[in-house]
């Protein structure tokens, strides 16, 4: 009794140090760590990444240099003004601050330079003598001589302009996806392959993602798509990213501090392992005791990296996968044709690219193959506010695109069962006319259908709605 | 539990979307005592009971067929019963990542409508995380609460009949993350605000329809020391392909050259050569190209984001 008793004790502790561990991730996640990605939002409004190590000097160029140890271990979310050189402090953020409306207007305003009587090598002195970014602001506007006839929106304005310049206050921010996703947006939208925001985020619904999926992924944003997959399982299931040349490039990954737990989430394969008539080179084990240790860790990496590889492809062709993502540069059909073997039934396709035209093939491609439920192509469109108090209004410039996407639901054709054949089908030289036009390597095999459902015909004559509306269509657009 | 996990086979008493079109689906519980019938014939539940998920399966008396689909969130968007206004998919994705949600997410929703965005929100905090969810009609409650017990979902979801622009949320210093779809969200936000962990950043996201909703909250929001006030838009475009028959200037001239050649034979009362034009007539290539729909959502509501700031100790 008392054994059995000591074991379920064993698994309640056992349990419960997995639950703080957890708790503990959590809590983590939320401060801001050592040896982990940070973002630093700097004075200007630009964005610089920052790999944390404890006991170094962090430098901000013009801004300032802090100590890293000022802000490990601190929640996310302040901004820090620097002081005494590398010293931070707290500062209290506020969302806006109310400007009241006065009489002065910019009637009398002059644009002219010398209004400022404070010379550039004056400020720099001000800076050299570890003035901190509050006070040069402080003294520049007492030395403006016209800085009371200002509104008061342009003066709160100047104010913002030369806070940019000589702010010493920085924030840093906490790697999210979103945050993430901005970063790379802004340095190199060509790098994620334009795709803006909203898009990933539709992607991610539309295909289901969640905790104990499998997903396909294929993936040429440096891992941006990857990324936010990993993100949403959480550690609990698979994705499989195929990528391009040789070694996968999924760069991102790296900068959301993701756990143990979640890196293993991630399988690789490039292109040519996805073949099976790509034979794998195999490996020569070999007696590790006889290895010397540098060549023992030699042969160790390529031994992971071999059963890495045999093992990936294993999963890869036994399928059942949960959804099939595409963010690629390569022919969205050919992919299809390769993956679509693997995906289960029922399952989402999305397939994602900053060219409409590219989709419009795979979207016909879909059409013809009958494997495709509802085929659809969509655009997200996306329009930031300002919201200052009484002063709401979109924003004068955005992004013009976040791209397109794909997409549609896998279909299992039963083969055992038999097939209602729509009206359309019986249609034969409206169809094969359709096909002709279409110059697509499947005429052949569409027409060949045609012939062995004709004699099935006859029983089941009678379709469904919409596969009538879709004949409609079809006679319109030939008509 | 099929809203939490993929299943590749029917069984009785799953969760089946039965797809007619696009705009015709229902919900269907699977029981081989049942059959459903629609104009597209008789389908016995029986006959579903074995097949794989996303099987185009035949009606009974052969008269056409239906798609049976796995449940998810989007697809219980189109088939929840009692339903309210919802949330579209580009709204819910979009606040989806803005308040970031993932596994082990605590979050705060009111109120609950139809439950429709509560599927969405436990998919992404699923398996570990929780969502605290507050309706203030009775009725609503009762009817949401059943649908996330017959979808597995009780553990994950606390379901309370409250008015919390009233008498708040009961609750303090738990979640992550807040969205409020309420008529007054600024009435709600400083109970809103004591229900975020007190000791880490964290997000909030209102839901309204008018830009008069959206200034009061916003003035809220600052009042409350919510920072990086943000609003945004979001919304879907559908792109239509199809085909059209590129006609050039010189299809237009054959064109009118034809009807001039019929308008001679008739006075010439000479049929003799009519099947002489329509030989030379030649199909135009075809194009394909996407045409957006002649109606499209507008507008669905505006998204106001604010960062709740954690509490400083000598706050």
């Amino acid at each position: 009794m008392s054994a059995v008793s000591q074991i379920t004790e064993k698994e309640d502790t056992f349990i419960k140090t997995e639950e703080n561990q957890e708790e503990l991730e959590e809590q983590d996640t939320s401060l801001i760590r050592d040896d982990q990605y940070i973002f630093i939002q700097l004075p200007s409004g630009n964005i610089k990444v920052v790999k944390l190590q404890k006991d170094t000097n962090v430098s901000l160029g013009k801004f300032g240099t802090f100590y890293s140890n000022g802000i490990i271990g601190r929640p996310f979310g302040h901004s820090y003004e620097i002081y005494d050189r590398c010293q931070v402090k707290v500062i209290k953020n506020v969302a806006f601050h109310e400007v009241d409306e006065t009489d002065a207007n910019n009637k009398e305003i002059l644009d002219d330079p010398s209004k400022q009587k404070l010379s550039y090598q004056e400020i720099e002195k001000l800076k050299k003598q570890g003035l901190e970014g509050q006070d040069i602001i402080k003294k520049m506007v007492e030395s403006h001589s016209a800085f009371d006839q200002k509104t008061e929106y342009s003066k709160a304005k100047y104010i913002k302009r030369k806070e940019a310049k000589f702010s010493r206050i920085f924030t840093p921010v906490k790697p999210t996806l979103y945050s993430v996703w901005e970063y790379f947006f802004s340095k190199n939208p060509g790098k994620i392959r334009d795709m803006r925001i909203d898009t990933l985020s539709q992607i991610l619904s539309l295909a289901n993602v969640r905790a104990y999926t499998k997903m396909l992924v294929v993936d040429d944003t440096q891992g941006l798509v990857i990324t936010g997959v990993m993100e949403r399982l959480g550690g609990y299931g698979i994705v499989l990213g195929i990528h391009d040349g040789e070694n996968h490039n999924y760069d991102i990954v790296r900068y959301m501090n993701f756990s143990k737990k979640v890196h293993d989430s991630l399988l690789t394969l490039s292109w040519q392992q996805v073949f099976k008539e790509e034979i794998q080179e195999p490996f020569n084990y070999q007696d590790e005791l006889t290895l010397s240790e540098k060549d023992l860790k030699y042969y160790l990496r390529r031994k992971i990296n071999y059963e890495r590889i045999r093992d990936t492809r294993e999963i890869l062709w036994k399928g059942e996968f949960d959804g099939l993502i595409v963010a690629s540069q390569y022919q969205p059909e050919s992919v299809l044709e390769t993956l679509m073997p693997y995906v289960s039934g029922s399952r989402p396709i999305i397939i994602y690219h900053i060219n409409k035209e590219v989709l419009i093939n795979a979207c016909v491609y879909m059409k013809i193959s009958k494997k495709f439920l509802n085929p659809q192509i969509t655009e997200s469109w996306l329009r930031q506010y300002q919201v200052l108090p009484g002063r709401i209004h979109p924003s004068m410039s955005t992004s013009g695109g976040g791209g397109y996407l794909l997409h549609a639901t896998h279909i299992v054709i039963n083969e055992s069962l038999p097939t209602p054949i729509p009206s359309y089908m019986k249609q034969k030289d409206k169809l094969e006319e359709f096909n002709k036009s279409d110059n697509n390597s499947s005429t052949e095999e569409s027409n060949l259908k045609i012939g062995k459902t004709e004699s099935l015909n006859n029983e089941n004559n009678l379709a469904n709605h919409e596969e009538l509306q879709e004949t409609e269509n079809k006679r319109i657009k030939l008509d | 539990m099929s809203f939490l996990r993929y299943k590749t086979i029917i069984e009785e008493g799953d969760l089946v979307i039965a797809h007619l079109s696009r705009e015709n689906m229902t919900p269907l519980i699977v029981d081989s005592q049942k059959t459903y019938n629609n104009k597209f014939g008789t389908f016995r539940h029986k006959d579903m009971i074995g097949k794989e998920y996303g099987t185009k399966m035949p009606s009974h008396n052969g008269r056409g067929f239906m798609y049976l689909l796995h449940p998810t969130p989007e697809l219980w968007t189109h088939v929840v019963p009692h339903r309210t206004q919802i949330l579209y998919v580009a709204d819910i994705s979009y606040i989806i990542t803005y308040i970031d949600l993932k596994p082990g997410s605590l979050v705060l929703e009111s109120g609950t409508g139809s439950g429709s965005f509560s599927h969405s929100l436990v998919r992404s905090i699923a398996p570990n995380g929780h969502l605290y969810t507050f309706e203030f009609h009775e009725e609503r409650a009762k009817a949401v609460k059943k649908d996330f017990g017959e979808h597995g979902l009780s553990d994950l979801i606390t379901v309370e009949c409250r008015d919390v622009c009233k008498d708040g949320f009961g609750i303090k210093d738990i979640v992550h993350a807040v969205f409020l779809d309420l008529p007054a969200p600024w009435e709600a936000i400083p109970a809103a605000k004591e229900t975020f962990k007190q000791n880490r950043i964290g997000k909030i996201c209102c839901f309204s329809p008018c830009i008069e909703q959206v200034q009061r909250t916003c003035a809220s929001l600052n009042e409350n020391g919510f920072v990086e006030i943000k609003m945004y838009e979001c919304l879907m475009r559908e792109h239509d392909v199809k085909t059209i028959p590129v006609y050039t200037v010189a299809d237009a001239v054959n064109k009118i050259k034809v009807q001039q050649e019929k308008k001679r034979k008739r006075k010439d009362q000479n049929e003799q050569d009519d099947d002489n034009s329509s030989k030379s007539k030649q199909d135009p290539p075809n194009l394909y190209v996407t045409k957006t729909p002649n109606e499209a959502k507008g507008h669905t509501s505006y998204l106001t984001f604010a960062t709740f700031l954690p509490v400083l100790d000598d706050d």
